[in-house]
């Protein structure tokens, strides 16, 4: 895989436009001004994936969205343990919270909310067909939940492409990773379908 | 002047195994795999030269050229096997211990959705197996990450998870 500066642009303008949107979306549902970070627009070996948000042993929550149409790949959201319980009460509001079951189901419908909005955003820019599939989620060791991640992808190479943002609620102080991840095949047909015909 | 500190005191050293990785080490060492979760830990064990190997697997099936041969069970295995051949150790003596495998993922009701960590089982098992080693201690499948650390002084495989007693095998 090779990622030139002209490829490099389209991925951060894709990635600008699906985050300012997801953020509105996060925004509304939680009440609070979110910032987003400018993208970081990654071409990694996959061996690296656990240990992009900082120590691999570190406890993290992570959901996990599927997305196919026209082009798939996956969508990450990474928390650290101790922001969880900050994001559910900005949920659920002060006082005790709901039951583990209910806690994980909140981040599940976080995890739709912002990759819904990045993905109809990204719908509409590119014009491509996209839909979202459950999402699952995950508690552990960072290295043994990213590691797991996006081990399925049917490369012939070993490498990724990460489109990555972070929100911020800066009143919180609280950060959330997002990371977008189209399988190898998808990138091209992104690039096609964005370039027209000045791809080589 | 008395020595506060024995300074005979043997270290291990310690080598981490990332993921697709290998590596193969003798007596006094430390072979370890941080955060498994789908991927397998297999780590093979000489008891009379202490030669050890430990293999960070991610994948069931090699697609035929590559050049990281430890990614895959099917590949990973004769490749560990001759990297600890090579290094004085002797076939018959090699005993295997496997740790990870799980399902890390869960949808609403507790679904896991993919079935890597199942399907890496059945793969590095299979090619154990055909290689005609026993597994003698494992720690697999289930739906959380493990660390695994290989002492190659007497083979133990100490396995720490989150909020769970750590295990030897």
């Amino acid at each position: 895989m090779n990622l030139d500066k002209a490829k490099k642009d389209i991925l951060k303008e894709i990635a600008n436009i699906g985050a300012g949107n997801a953020a509105t979306a996060f925004s509304t549902m939680v009440d609070k001004q979110i910032d987003i970070t400018v993208p970081r627009i990654e071409l990694m070996p996959i061996t690296d994936l656990p240990e992009i948000t900082g120590d691999q042993e570190d406890y993290i929550s992570c959901t996990l969205i599927n997305f196919d149409g026209e082009i798939s790949g996956k969508i990450l959201l990474v928390l650290e343990m101790q922001i969880v319980e900050k994001i559910l009460h900005l949920m659920f509001g002060e006082g005790e919270l709901p039951s583990a079951e209910i806690q994980s189901s909140a981040l599940r419908e976080l995890g739709n909310i912002l990759s819904g909005a990045y993905l109809k955003a990204i719908n509409i820019f590119s014009d491509l067909n996209l839909s979202q599939g459950l999402p699952a989620v995950a508690y552990d060791m960072a290295g043994a939940v990213l590691s797991s991640s996006v081990i399925d992808y049917n490369q012939s190479d070993d490498e990724i492409i990460l489109l990555e943002t972070e929100f911020i609620i800066s009143e919180e102080k609280l950060e959330l990773y997002y990371f977008f991840i189209p399988e190898e095949e998808s990138i091209d047909i992104l690039f096609q379908h964005l370039m027209g015909d000045s791809l080589d | 002047m008395i020595a506060l500190i024995s300074t005979e005191q043997k270290v291990e050293k310690k080598t981490i195994v990332k993921m697709a990785e290998w590596a193969v080490d003798q007596e006094d060492a430390q072979l370890v795999i941080l955060g498994l979760g789908s991927c397998i830990g297999v780590a093979l064990y000489d008891d009379y030269s202490k030669i050890g190997g430990l293999a960070h697997v991610m994948l069931p099936k090699s697609k035929g050229s590559n050049k990281t041969e430890a990614k895959y069970a099917d590949t990973a295995v004769p490749f560990l096997l001759k990297k600890m051949i090579e290094k004085g150790a002797n076939r018959r003596r090699l005993k295997a211990k496997i740790v990870g495998g799980a399902g890390m993922f869960k949808t609403e009701g507790g679904q896991s959705v993919m079935q890597i960590g199942q399907k890496n089982i059945k793969a590095v098992k299979e090619v154990l197996k055909n290689e005609n080693i026993r597994i003698i201690g494992s720690d697999l499948a289930k739906d959380y990450g493990r660390s695994m650390y290989f002492h190659l002084t007497d083979g133990k495989v100490r396995v720490t998870a989150f909020n769970k007693e750590n295990i030897i095998i």
